[in-house]
């Protein structure tokens, strides 16, 4: 019973279709949405300007704390790292910190820290990956969005580009990433690194990101030419200024303030410590 | 200019009351459950408005929101489906053949069938359902898969195949059963 008809399918295949047509009529379609799906679309819109936004600011360089302070994120880098009460939870948009932001031999390079708030539920996390597609990120999971349901996501992003780059030219890679029940939280001096190159894909580990606890005033990082880079804890609520060396707090990241240090020449890194 | 936004507003609300069903039918094959096929109509629907200006003067308003669905589908719903569908025993009851006049058996007919395009993969699900529910010619399947006709040829007779060869699809589509 496989007969070819005039559209040249035979009879099984118009019988699926058929099949397919009968499943497909049985679902039960509802009401369009609209007045939902204008809404999201305009705030699938006001993001995607978001993320011109930031590219914008790791450019600018000093001025990016003043266009930072702008965006709907809030995405403030200076203000002291809390976590926003229940009711202002911005599940659907990151707070972005930069970290620091600095220029060696011609070229700019920044780095930033994006958090993502724990969704309460599967719904929350749905629209939650939605978001981070939207910005390019895929979480750390199974691919399943509940798995985003109660954790937090945090991605660490550094940027390079030539001084006079355009937005377009302004290349990003993502350093780090997890979704996490439970931040980082080191204690004492404990020091989390990562190394990387400070512009480029390879070359010599001249860039170091890391997480220090919160009480950390200052982080040492020794370079293999035998130098040292002092980051000093920047105080909350200052601009980001040009620098090869900071710490700073992270909004939606209580646990741990990050730091990120840049060698002075070509030396790579070798070790950091906290020192006060 | 805030007339001319509101004029595209209205135009968008008109396309998306007026597609709303045909999409969540296609989203539907494609999920193989409804929530998602909210969730993927929706989303897509958010991308046509932020783009809707472009997407209204397209030749084929359709077709391009047609791309954006199985983008959007190929990228999220891959793993979801047989998470959600996969046969949890495979040793289970032996199904019998199906009544044609009978509504139980109709439903286990689609059930079969959700089943079966749950084992597909996505660009094989893909082509069936846009070649055999959709209707789209093998060129127009092509460009909203954004692969070549070739490929559409290929991930059609494959994904047809497998489900020629499910035993309670083989009942339905070749033991004249329904149409």
């Amino acid at each position: 019973m496989t007969g070819v008809d005039g559209t040249g399918r035979d009879t099984a295949q118009e019988r699926i279709a058929a099949l397919l047509a009968d499943t497909a009529h049985e679902v039960e379609t509802g009401v369009a949405p609209v007045d939902a799906v204008v809404r999201a679309g305009r705030r699938r819109r006001a993001r995607r300007r978001t993320v011109a936004a930031v590219a914008a600011v790791v450019l600018a360089g000093t001025t990016g704390t003043l266009a930072l302070t702008s965006l709907p994120g809030g995405n403030d880098s200076s203000a002291p790292a809390k976590p926003a009460p229940a009711d202002e939870r911005r599940v659907f948009l990151p707070q972005i910190s930069q970290v620091a932001v600095g220029t060696s031999g011609g070229e700019r390079w920044a780095v930033n820290v994006q958090v993502w708030p724990a969704p309460h539920d599967r719904a929350e996390a749905v629209k939650q990956t939605e978001a981070m597609a939207d910005w390019g990120l895929t979480p750390a999971t199974s691919g399943d969005p509940a798995g985003l349901v109660g954790r937090t996501s945090y991605f660490v992003i550094r940027f390079y580009g030539p001084e006079g780059a355009t937005n377009d030219e302004l290349t990003h890679r993502m350093v780090d990433s997890d979704t996490t029940s439970t931040l980082p939280w080191p204690k004492g001096k404990e020091v989390e690194v990562l190394p990387q190159p400070l512009t480029g894909e390879d070359g010599p580990h001249r860039l170091v990101i890391g997480t220090v606890p919160t009480t950390a005033k200052q982080v040492a990082c020794h370079w293999k030419d035998g130098t040292t880079t002092l980051a000093d804890r920047a105080p909350d609520n200052t601009p980001v200024r040009d620098t090869n060396a900071v710490i700073r707090s992270v909004r939606g990241f209580p646990t741990a303030n990050w730091f990120a240090c840049a060698s002075p020449g070509s030396a790579a890194y070798q070790s950091a410590e906290v020192t006060e | 200019m805030g007339d001319a936004k509101q004029t595209r507003d209205e135009e968008f609300r008109r396309f998306v009351i007026g597609r709303w069903p045909g999409l969540m039918r296609t989203a539907f094959l494609l999920t193989g459950d409804r929530y998602a096929a909210e969730d993927l109509v929706q989303s897509t629907l958010e991308r046509a408005y932020t783009a809707w200006r472009r997407v209204n003067a397209a030749d084929d308003p359709d077709a391009y929101v047609r791309r954006v669905m199985i983008n959007a589908h190929a990228r999220r719903h891959r793993r979801r489906l047989k998470e959600f569908l996969a046969p949890k025993d495979d040793s289970g009851p032996v199904r019998e053949p199906a009544d044609a006049a009978d509504p139980m058996a109709r439903a286990d007919d689609r059930g079969a069938l959700l089943e079966a395009l749950a084992q597909l993969p996505a660009r094989q699900r893909e082509a069936v359902v846009l070649r055999y529910w959709e209707d789209l010619t093998e060129t127009q399947t092509a460009r909203a898969m954004g692969c070549s006709v070739g490929t559409v040829k290929s991930n059609t007779a494959k994904g047809i195949a497998k489900l020629r060869a499910v035993p309670a699809l083989a009942d339905t589509t070749l033991q004249g059963g329904r149409t």
